[in-house]
Formats: C-alpha cells, structure tokens, sequence
C-alpha cells in the first residue's frame, strides 16, 4: 500500500536551516521503510501548497511540520501560517503530526485531535537548541546541535519502522535526557546548555493516540 | 510574560550561568531568533521580551533542580 510523509521545510533563517538539514536523518529512514515523501522545502513551504497536497492525496499518513509557531500556529517559509487553530486544522484529519516548533502542542495540538487527527506530537512550550557558530555551513556536523535535534530524527525514524506513537515518544524523549545527562557529566560549565536540554524535555508531548501505529 | 522588571539578582544570577558558555554557542530560542552569548546577556539587561524570555526559562529550570524535579 502507498503511504506517504509529508515534510516542511522553511529555510528562511538559521533555525530553519538547522531543522531542514536534521530532516534529512529522519527522511532518509522514512524512504528505507517505504515511505515516498512530498518534501514542500524552502518557497513551497505555504500554506497553499500544504492544503493542496493533504487533500489531494489521501495516503499520506504522517505530516512533519518543520518552522516557527505558537500555541495555535505552525508556521512555514517566512513565518507565515501552515496550519492554524480556527481555520485549516480540520484537514489534519486521521493524521499522525509531529510539529517540530514551539508551542504548537498546546492549542493547536489539542484542537486537531479533536477535529480528528490521530495524534498530535510536538511541543508545548518554547523548542530551544543551541549550535556552534562555528558549524553553520555544515549543521549535519555539529555535535552541539545533534544533542537537541537527534531526538526528532529518533522520534520520526521509530514511528516509520512500525512502532506506537508512544514508543516512539518515549525513545526520542530519553535520548533528550541521556544527552541531558551526558552533558551535565561534563561539567557545571555545561549547566547552561544541559538546561535547555531540559526544557524540551519537559515541552515534548503527545496529544491524541498512543498507541497507534503506522 | 511579565511586564514588571526584572530583579538585579535574577539577572545577575542567569547572565552569570550564561557566561560559563563557550563564545562559539548561539542559541536558538522559539519564534525569538538566534543568540550569541552576548545578545543573550544584553536582552536580559534591558529586560525586554527576549530577556524576560531567557530569564523565565532559565528560572523554571533552577527551579525544577531545586525541588528535586530533574534528576532521576
């Protein structure tokens, strides 16, 4: 049977670019296991362009939202609105999502599982990571970064092989707190960035169904 | 997030842990941008929306360590 993931990918910032380029893990996983791909990257990260591709294909199954957002927003190129509470969340709709922007886990989250989405995972408060300057031109080699962002490679790769949702939740969120761990272990220099670790392990959530699997 | 100043002590406290950070780190804080250290340091002495940003972050987190909520 076809099945399809659907992932956007802004490129308009730094931020955007890190997320885009840790995608590529995950994406990569997801095509081994079956998976054909509808990447909307850079410009084609719309909302338009969104809303034509979920209702015009029925097989996809899982939607990856990479960009910016709020408590009732995910956000595409340039920051302007994907999916947001009140206006399109309906066409998430027997979906597995998983947002990886700030706060959307929230309302946004909550709301599309009631309208029908299967699970909603994401964030429910500010997603944070930190990168070494020294890296930018090459983020896939940043092992400040991976620190943060391997859990959603963690987290989507999981789900792609056949495990519940919430199997999958647990595994990218203890790869939070082993890096969390990890970095405390070296030293109270690290306190700083351990913290953040912290946070978006704490902000990390599922709405809707665990146990389902795709 | 709050509209009344921040404490000299709060702040104080955060720029303190901030600055155990390496020169080379930036951070990427929610819809709010990327960091160095130093913009870092400097929001939270206007304590502007950003600076209240990292403050309160950084509070949750002491915070949790202080009521045992962090390690396992």
């Amino acid at each position: 049977m076809v099945k399809h993931l659907l992932v956007t990918r802004p490129d308009h910032d730094m931020v955007m670019i890190y997320l885009a380029a840790w995608s590529k893990i995950a994406i990569d996983s997801a095509e081994e296991h079956g998976y054909t791909i509808i990447k909307l990257d850079g410009k084609n990260a719309t909302k338009e362009t969104f809303e034509s591709y979920v209702t015009k294909v029925p097989t996809i199954r899982f939607i990856v939202f990479n960009g910016h957002g709020d408590s009732s927003t995910v956000a595409g190129q340039d920051d302007k609105p994907i999916v947001k509470v009140g206006d399109n969340e309906h066409l998430l709709l027997t979906k597995v999502v998983y947002s990886i922007s700030c706060s959307s886990a929230n309302l946004l989250g909550k709301q599309s599982v009631e309208r029908g989405a299967r699970s909603y995972i994401g964030y429910d408060n500010d997603f944070t990571f930190a990168y070494d300057n020294n890296k930018m031109t090459t983020p896939l080699n940043d092992g400040l970064a991976k620190l943060f962002l391997d859990h959603s490679s963690i987290f989507i790769s999981t789900v792609v092989k056949g495990n519940t949702i919430g199997e999958a939740h647990e595994r990218a969120r203890r790869n939070l707190y082993e890096n969390f761990s990890k970095v405390i272990a070296e030293g109270l220099q690290n306190l700083t960035i351990a913290s953040w670790l912290w946070l978006d392990y704490q902000a990390f959530v599922v709405q809707g169904d665990k146990d389902i699997r795709l | 997030m709050t509209t009344q100043k921040t404490p000299t002590d709060i702040k104080e406290l955060v720029i303190a842990r901030l600055d155990t950070m390496p020169d080379n780190i930036k951070i990427a804080i929610g819809n709010f941008g990327s960091f160095s250290k130093e913009q870092l340091k400097d929001h939270i002495n206007k304590d502007d929306e950003i600076g209240k940003k990292i403050v309160e972050m950084q509070m949750s987190f002491i915070r949790a360590v202080a009521k045992g909520l962090v390690y396992k």
